[in-house]
């Protein structure tokens, strides 16, 4: 009993300790500081209810991503019935000016790494902003660790030229936008 | 990829320089890469343009807006505990500054007086009218926060949840998860306290047949109603759970 409410505890402290990284990463997948407000309060709340299906202490962080992940999933296909015609501007940043104006900013490429495939996208952040282990990339989205190095391959090879190619026409942003509304 | 060997005759696969900059190779390994490295400036130019998009990357959202900057607009529960902090934050800030303003005048005794008078004012009534269990743990969330920022703040916080309506049965033993939550936060905090409406109590117990077992860290009070709008006259500050 004691040792289980120590664990509690310890484990909420540590959720706690970590949740700027959490968002950093949800903010990462979706560009939008309230939704990955509500990512990582969905993901936090889930995990500090559930600390008992949580075999290995040590993996907690890589568990919570798992969590936050498949509420970021959630929200997608809620968010497929609604998605508007702004929102796909956005996504898209189709803005031609705005778009070569910061070509070289930090929002130019944050835009970039959210144009990528989900997968990459997902490995990618995982593993430069959580600077997880691919072992624990592999935990986090149930894959092995040989699928990580390979997504991560692609998809560093794929934000390569994204980040090339300042020229918002050539990109294949649109059919980001468009995938996404089936 | 640790505990791999790499074969020097054969070319530098994208997957292991992405393991090198990811420090994802043994040790062995990655002294052999690095002595070729000296010998092959194109492997050297592969790595440093790797190296250079993982820079990017994290460089990227290295200062993104803060968390708590946005709580604000992100949901029901955290925006009046947010308002709730700031509010306290700047009263204390105000209430400190007036009374050094005033150091001069006033005798020590009376200033540590003053200073006693401005932390016990900072009393908290958290309202819960709704059975939603949801909102309840992140109230109980954002509750523990504020607790902790007051805490390690070492400033005085009181804080009383008072629940009246459906939101009662939040407050019994029929919410597991939320029990435990209660008694943590209760256990941890000497300065909080949970109350719940016996009228509510005895209404849903006449018209719904429902019978509450509270929790032992519930104090029972005649109206939920009555208590919120007693402490909000004695000075407390109501926030809509």
């Amino acid at each position: 009993m004691f040792k289980s409410k120590a664990r509690h505890k310890k484990l909420s402290r540590q959720l706690c300790e970590n949740r700027q990284r959490f968002y950093k990463l949800a903010y990462s997948w979706s560009g939008d500081g309230m939704l990955a407000d509500d990512l990582v309060q969905d993901a936090t709340q889930k995990a500090l209810t559930s600390f008992d299906s949580l075999k290995d202490d040590s993996k907690l962080q890589a568990w919570t991503c798992q969590i936050m992940l498949n509420c970021y999933r959630d929200w997608l296909r809620r968010r497929k019935d609604t998605l508007d015609v702004d929102d796909l501007n956005l996504l898209s940043g189709s803005d031609p000016l705005g778009e070569l104006s910061s070509a070289d900013s930090t929002q130019f490429v944050r835009r970039c790494i959210r144009k990528l495939n989900e997968n990459h996208r997902n490995v990618i952040t995982l593993v430069d902003l959580m600077e997880f282990s691919y072992e624990e990339v592999s935990l986090t989205l149930d894959i092995p660790v040989g699928t990580v190095m390979s997504r991560l391959c692609r998809g560093r090879a794929q934000l390569k030229l994204l980040l090339a190619d300042t020229e918002p026409s050539q990109t294949s942003s649109t059919n980001y936008g468009l995938r996404r509304v089936k | 990829m640790k505990g791999s060997q790499h074969n020097p005759d054969k070319p530098v696969s994208d997957e292991l320089i992405n393991a090198f900059i990811d420090h994802q190779i043994t040790n062995e390994d990655r002294l052999e890469l690095l002595s070729q490295i000296k010998q092959d400036d194109t492997l050297a130019k592969r790595i440093c343009e790797m190296k250079q998009l993982k820079e990017l990357t994290r460089h990227a959202f290295a200062d993104i807006p803060a968390a708590h900057a946005r709580f604000e607009q992100a949901r029901p529960a955290f925006p009046r505990l947010a308002a709730a902090i700031a509010i306290f934050s700047v009263g204390l800030l105000l209430g400190i500054a007036g009374i050094y303003s005033n150091q001069q005048t006033l005798p020590t005794n009376l200033l540590s007086s003053a200073s006693a008078i401005q932390q016990a004012q900072t009393r908290v009534l958290i309202h819960l009218t709704s059975a939603d269990p949801e909102a309840a743990l992140n109230t109980l969330q954002s509750l523990q926060q504020l607790l902790e920022q007051y805490r390690h703040n070492q400033q005085q916080v009181m804080v009383e949840v008072v629940a009246n309506g459906d939101a009662v049965r939040l407050l019994s033993s029929s919410s597991p998860a939320i029990a435990v939550r209660i008694a943590e936060l209760s256990s941890e905090f000497d300065n909080l306290s949970f109350a719940a409406c016996k009228n509510s109590i005895d209404q849903m117990k006449v018209t719904r047949g429902l019978i509450i077992e509270l929790l032992p860290q519930v104090k029972l009070i005649d109206s939920g109603v009555v208590q919120v709008i007693q402490r909000q006259r004695d000075g407390w500050t109501y926030i809509r759970g």
